[in-house]
């Protein structure tokens, strides 16, 4: 955009006086003429579908030979604009090419001054677009930016994004691609289970249920048959306490008669030992 | 000496398990040896008996109840104990009343009698029962001695040192 354009005055010394060239401008008339009638007609047929589309129209075939009406006059209208245009485009040419040597030849001679004045203006009008330029287009920016902003709201009020992921996102490749463990590994595991309502969770399991499974997997019955296998009744082990109370009086006596102390008698070079030799 | 690891789960009284692998006293050991003679009276009824019944079956009416001399009785006895005492001691470790009693016997490794050993004890326990109570000065027997075994509290139903499980 540093270029400025030039745009070609007719007759003026930057116009061509060659044939070849004098040809070019007709034919990019012509050219810009029919894009723009191009654009059009296709902002027409757009326009016609989307219509149709929200009236529920069925849609016709637009080669068929019993076209839409609607589509026939706006077909019409850009033939006929396209053959104006064409028409338009060979008599400016050929008014051109007759009026156009005498005319330069007066202009040349009779409004010089005109001229060079209208080139300062020219001058003067592209210096302030080249100065007004930054702050033109940070506002079409912001325009621009605003107005796509405001079309993507309106289209995304119109889909459902979560059931168009569901429908076309192979959601289980996504997480089959994460890897969890380092997830995990930068998760504070404590802090989330400071955020646990324990109380809860128990209440939510069935204790008895889970009892009766430790008591199978750990064979209680088994541990209670073993213990009172050891006939440790009560009145067994009152027996047992009692002897055992007997056993250490009588020690306690004997060692007292031989004037020893309780670790002498235990001290026994054939003592009870466990790891053996 | 009763620093023994612990089972993994624990049978015995929480009162009982500081003294658990301590050597027995004369009074555990002489009430167990009680009741072990009470069983032996018990068992020489019972042989009686049944070798009555058996002698009525054989001579139906002349049949008389056998007389049995003293010599017959302690002998058949010494012998009848003798055995009881090896197979319990080189199978479970205790008699009976040691059962009662919360007591085994086992070898100066703390583990269970084999066979010979447990024969020989119990020939010389039933041989010489007095000499028990050698236990009173330092709570062994003079067999203990001999043999270097030891009878020790051990209420729980395993073994505290776990000798090789023996199917019998």
């Amino acid at each position: 955009m540093s270029e400025v354009i030039r745009i070609p005055i007719g007759g003026g010394e930057e116009e061509p006086a060659t044939p070849e060239a004098s040809s070019p401008p007709s034919d990019w008339f012509t050219l810009a003429a029919r894009a723009a009638v191009g654009l059009v007609s296709l902002g027409a047929e757009a326009s016609i579908q989307i219509i149709r589309m929200a009236s529920g129209t069925p849609e016709h075939d637009q080669d068929t030979a019993t076209p839409d009406p609607a589509a026939l006059l706006v077909g019409a209208a850009l033939g006929l604009a396209i053959e104006a245009v064409r028409t338009a485009a060979t008599v400016a040419e050929l008014g051109r090419r007759t009026a156009g040597p005498p005319a330069s030849f007066l202009i040349g001679t009779v409004s010089d001054a005109p001229r060079r004045a209208a080139v300062d203006l020219v001058g003067r009008w592209n210096q302030s677009w080249r100065e007004e330029r930054p702050e033109v287009e940070a506002a079409a920016n912001a325009v621009a930016v605003e107005a796509t902003r405001r079309a993507i709201d309106l289209v995304l009020d119109q889909l459902d994004l979560t059931q168009l992921v569901l429908d076309h996102v192979d959601i289980e490749r996504i997480v089959a691609s994460v890897d969890l463990n380092e997830v995990v590994e930068q998760l504070d595991v404590d802090a989330v289970a400071d955020r646990l309502d324990i109380e809860r969770v128990i209440a939510r399991l069935d204790l008895a249920k889970l009892s009766l499974e430790v008591i199978e997997r750990i064979d209680l019955p088994e541990i209670i048959r073993t213990s009172t296998g050891t006939v440790a009744s009560e009145s067994v082990r009152v027996v047992r306490m009692q002897t055992f109370g007997a056993d250490r009086a009588i020690s306690g006596l004997v060692n007292r008669m031989l004037g020893r102390s309780a670790t002498e008698e235990a001290a026994d070079p054939d003592d009870l030992d466990a790891t053996g030799e | 000496m009763s620093e023994t690891e612990p089972p993994a789960i624990l049978t015995v009284p929480a009162e009982a398990r500081s003294f658990q692998g301590e050597r027995a006293g004369i009074v555990s050991r002489v009430l167990a040896n009680a009741i072990d003679f009470a069983i032996l009276v018990v068992v020489l009824g019972a042989g009686y008996l049944g070798w009555s019944a058996w002698l009525f079956l054989r001579r139906g009416a002349s049949f008389r109840f056998p007389t049995v001399t003293y010599q017959g009785t302690y002998l058949v006895g010494a012998i009848v104990l003798t055995l009881l005492f090896a197979v319990a001691w080189s199978t479970t470790g205790r008699s009976y009343g040691d059962r009662i009693l919360g007591l085994r016997v086992t070898n100066r490794r703390g583990e269970r009698l084999g066979f010979a050993g447990a024969f020989v004890r119990a020939v010389l326990c039933v041989a010489f029962p007095p000499l028990l109570f050698w236990a009173i000065v330092n709570r062994r027997s003079v067999q203990d001695l001999a043999l270097r075994t030891s009878v020790i509290y051990d209420w729980a139903e395993q073994p505290r040192s776990t000798p090789p499980s023996d199917p019998s």
